[in-house]
């Protein structure tokens, strides 16, 4: 009788593909491009298959099926299989900087508009408040329109979010409060991505502020620079004066806010590299150009072009 | 100088246009062909595109033949009036232009945009998933701009605000065509126009859920045979499976074109 001994083989079927985590796929190479920039419809059937765990745009029938609950691509992590929609609202989750508009002002607190299904809430508490660190006393309570009043920009983090979708922020360092000098505009959130800083000094000399949130703010950088200490600077941070603007800071703010318009037009994403690249390849056209559907194409391309390089 | 205090006549005369009586006109040929060239169970031909309103959350337009209708989806916001509630609210509004129907539409809102507005709300509600939006408002506004026929109006504004509301990013268990057919003489008209409405003895509009098969609402007015409805049932919920295909196509486009 012939004996033979095999050497041990991996199952042909599975390969090992580690994601950025260092995690290994478990699935089988014909399971995995089921998924692979798979893009659904509300109703759609994602999968059949009981061992996935359902995620965000996902739901659940009465066969255990996953089926699609928004319109948008197919996103998988191992077992957990969510859809992420194109347009969306955004969801603050903690440590977010986000970029919001008082609604409202009401009992010891603010409401924020922060692009969210819901407002989200500025403690009076988690607010810096001015001169040495302190207690909020009755005083502060009743001059908080000196503070932040409705219609006012600020810059802030995202301390907690609750069930209902709301989220709680605070302003407790000097780098973020009150937004001045500047103007405003709105990008969809999905192109804004999470980096080490949000806080931008271009090479034009125009600060630009990147709220994840899709909301972004580019101003003139500010000449000062601020002591948690000092009690000037406190007052200065609430204060609602513009500093004096050239025509020059002017145009080039102007011109970052035409590049970012053209950037989220195209569907690029947005972040500082982007941002100076579509600036160097807008130099060719006036301001007001950039608007053009030609030039946004043309700024776009080019912007790609050196991405890749 | 000319009589200021007289209410002066143009210049040019034009000859006032007569419109035919809709009783004359011939809905059918002798091959059963309706006046521009469908068969009975035939629906007009869809244009159905997203995104056309830029500070909207989520937009669409629809188009069949004449009708024309935009729709607008702002949400989920905050609700305005601090009263808790568990799911999140629907609000539904719907608008004829004043120059949408053969008659001029006052510009307030009246009894039957009311109406039209409650009855897309009831066709929407089962699809959207409210239970995940607690105190959050979702407004829903929908223009039309050009009537040709009320119930198929009021089928095409379903099917566009739905496409409006995925476009949006709003969880919905499933998108939500409808379909509308009108009763004449014993036959079932699908998607008739407005001279075809006019000669209707009954109507029906289905709102259907084609991944889930199930129907979110049914409205049917006039008189009719009870054989006659469950086979105008059958066929609406097949236009509706067609309409739903083109509803996908419209909500991928963007995506593909992204990629």
């Amino acid at each position: 009788m012939n004996v033979q001994f095999l050497f041990p083989k991996p199952p042909p079927s599975i390969e090992e593909v580690k994601d950025a985590d260092g995690d290994i796929d478990m699935l089988l190479k014909s399971q995995r491009q089921k998924f692979e920039t798979k893009v659904v419809t509300p109703g759609e059937v994602i999968a059949k298959d009981t061992q996935y765990m359902r995620g965000h745009g996902t739901y659940l029938d009465e066969n255990e099926t996953h089926l699609a609950s928004v319109a948008g691509v197919v996103e998988r992590v191992n077992k957990l299989i969510t859809v992420r929609p194109l347009n969306t609202r955004y969801t603050g989750n903690i440590g977010d900087l986000v970029i919001g508009r008082i609604t409202e002002v009401s009992n010891k607190r603010w409401k924020v508009d922060i692009n969210s299904r819901q407002d989200a809430v500025l403690l009076l508490s988690a607010i810096h408040l001015p001169g040495v660190q302190r207690r909020k006393t009755e005083a502060d309570e009743l001059q908080m329109r000196k503070f932040y009043s409705e219609g006012d920009l600020l810059v802030a983090e995202i301390q907690g979010s609750f069930q209902d979708g709301s989220s709680s922020l605070h302003t407790r360092s000097l780098k973020y409060g009150k937004l001045r000098n500047g103007s405003f505009l709105i990008v969809p959130p999905t192109l804004v991505q999470r980096t080490k800083s949000h806080f931008h000094r271009l090479d034009c000399g125009v600060d630009v502020t990147l709220g994840l949130n899709g909301y972004v703010w580019v101003s003139k950088p500010s000449s000062r620079v601020l002591n948690e200490m000092s009690e000037d600077d406190s007052e200065y941070i609430y204060s609602n004066e513009n500093e004096p603007i050239g025509k020059d800071a002017r145009e080039a703010i102007a011109r970052v806010c035409n590049c970012i318009n053209a950037l989220s037009k195209s569907y690029m994403s947005i972040t500082d590299t982007t941002i100076s690249y579509a600036y160097e390849a807008s130099l060719n056209f006036s301001v007001k150009e950039i608007l053009k559907l030609e030039s946004i194409e043309l700024i776009a391309n080019q912007t790609k072009q050196r991405l890749k390089a | 100088m000319a009589d200021r205090r007289r209410i002066q006549g143009p210049e040019v005369s034009v000859a006032p246009i007569i419109l035919k009586s809709p009783n004359k006109i011939q809905l059918l040929d002798e091959n059963l062909c309706r006046r521009n060239g469908r068969n009975l169970e035939d629906i007009r031909s869809i244009y159905l595109k997203t995104g056309l309103i830029s500070q909207a959350n989520g937009s669409a337009f629809i188009e069949l033949s004449k009708t024309k209708i935009v729709c607008g989806v702002y949400g989920p916001r905050q609700t305005k009036i601090p009263a808790f509630s568990g799911k999140g609210n629907l609000n539904c509004e719907i608008k004829f232009a004043p120059f949408s129907c053969p008659k001029r539409r006052p510009p307030y809102r009246d009894s039957q945009e009311k109406e039209l507005s409650q009855l897309i709300y009831e066709a929407l509600t089962p699809s959207i998933r409210l239970d995940l939006l607690p105190k959050s408002t979702i407004d829903i506004y929908i223009t039309i701009l050009e009537n040709d026929g009320t119930a198929s109006c009021l089928a095409a504004a379903i099917t566009c605000a739905s496409v409006a509301v995925a476009d949006a990013g709003i969880e919905m268990l499933d998108l939500v065509p409808a379909c509308s057919a009108s009763y004449i003489n014993g036959q079932i008209f699908m998607d008739s126009d407005l001279i075809e409405e006019k000669r209707e003895s009954g109507s029906l509009v289905l709102s259907y859920m084609p991944s889930l098969k199930e129907i979110t609402h049914i409205l049917q007015s006039g008189e009719v045979e009870l054989n006659l409805t469950s086979q105008a049932i059958e066929q609406c919920t097949d236009s509706c499976s067609k309409i739903y295909s083109i509803m996908i196509d419209s909500l991928l486009l963007p995506i593909q074109n992204m990629k």
